[in-house]
């Protein structure tokens, strides 16, 4: 990029110091590597374009950037994900751990995108409601809904509660 | 299910992103400017096509102009509707003649469209030099769900009442697309919409 007629230095260094966190959140959204790298660039090479106008911080705009983009984004990329009414088949209980961390992680995989980025964004990336709710473009109360929704909706989720069944039987 | 440990998964799964190893910010930055050099390019074709409309619209005018204006208006004849016209509805829906899918553009080609008494809409496309996108539609008010299969696999399942697009097929292969609903209403439709890439 240095070598256009306006290259953006602090562009480059922006990507070189936040781009590995925004790449998790993308991960986090996607729950493809791939797609969440293709994710993370689509909303940086839109950040380049806007560049000139943001302000010293950022962050906040690629990151809102990011989650609008997957939340428009399902239609051209939801081929890698394939629903199905059937949980996948469980192994073997080994542990309490990676079991629960493995079931909790399918769940959420099961919530939908709005949801999801709702949970992503409080409780990875730890953003306040009103943040969470000017990344999103929506009001405080609608996170608080989703949110309390999607906290909802894992509760029941059949793979947590097969989690919960299992632990009662050893305890 | 507690929130701590709600927060520990994610924290975990971000940690490990899928067990893959993320390219390095050299290479990222390498990729976004790509990415930029490639939207200047569509921008910049975009800019100068619409520059040469407007020069050839112009210079039509100049030609063109003279002759018309002295002229008695003539008497409007043929149909009234637009002589370019847009896709057909599908199950009601208007259907854009444009969609962008995976940055790239593509534009209406056909539709098919049936009672969903006849519960599954099929759709034999014949094999393109391009990718092709299909669109599928089920009326406002229809119930359950619909199903999207290509080549006899599930791609995609959505409520119905609404229009939506995305499934890509690949060139070079004849395809079938098989439209599903789940609790068919006689008298509402379902239907299929092919887009091929842009021409022009």
């Amino acid at each position: 990029m240095s070598t256009r007629r306006d290259a953006r230095p602090d562009f480059e260094e922006f990507v070189v110091v936040c781009s590995d966190r925004l790449l998790r959140t993308a991960y986090l959204l996607t729950r493809d590597p791939a797609l969440a790298e293709d994710l993370l660039q689509t909303a940086l090479t839109k950040a380049w374009f806007a560049w000139r106008r943001l302000d010293e911080q950022p962050e906040p705009y690629v990151h809102t950037i990011l989650v609008n983009t997957y939340a428009t984004w399902w239609r051209r990329k939801w081929r890698g994900e394939r629903p199905t009414g059937e949980l996948p088949e469980r192994g073997q209980v080994t542990g309490d751990g990676p079991e629960t961390r493995h079931d909790l992680w399918v769940a959420l995989g099961r919530l939908p995108r709005r949801q999801r980025a709702v949970v992503v964004l409080r409780f990875f990336d730890d953003l306040s409601e009103a943040d969470t709710a000017e990344v999103l473009g929506c009001s405080v109360g609608t996170v608080k809904s989703q949110t309390s929704k999607a906290l909802a909706k894992l509760r029941v989720d059949p793979a947590l509660l097969a989690a919960d069944e299992r632990t009662r039987e050893t305890t | 299910m507690r929130i701590d440990e709600l927060r520990a998964t994610l924290h975990e799964e971000a940690h490990d992103l899928g067990g893959t190893d993320p390219i390095g910010p050299q290479a990222r930055t390498a990729a976004v400017a790509e990415r930029v050099r490639a939207g200047r390019a569509r921008r910049h074709t975009t800019r100068v096509a619409g520059a040469v409309l407007g020069v050839v619209v112009a210079v039509a005018g100049l030609v063109l102009g003279p002759t018309l204006v002295p002229g008695p208006a003539p008497e409007l004849v043929g149909p009234e509707e637009p002589m370019v016209q847009g896709p057909p509805r599908l199950a009601g829906f208007p259907m854009p003649p444009r969609l962008t899918v995976a940055d790239a553009d593509y534009s209406y080609l056909r539709s098919e469209q049936v009672d969903q008494s006849r519960e599954i809409l099929r759709v034999a496309v014949a094999p393109g030099n391009h990718r092709q996108v299909v669109g599928w539609a089920t009326s406002f008010g229809s119930l359950g769900r619909v199903t999207l299969s290509i080549d006899g696999e599930v791609v995609a399942r959505t409520p119905t009442g609404a229009f939506e697009y995305g499934a890509a097929l690949t060139p070079g292969k004849t395809h079938l697309v098989v439209l599903h609903v789940t609790n068919p209403v006689p008298g509402r439709q379902m239907g299929l919409a092919i887009y091929g890439p842009v021409t022009f």
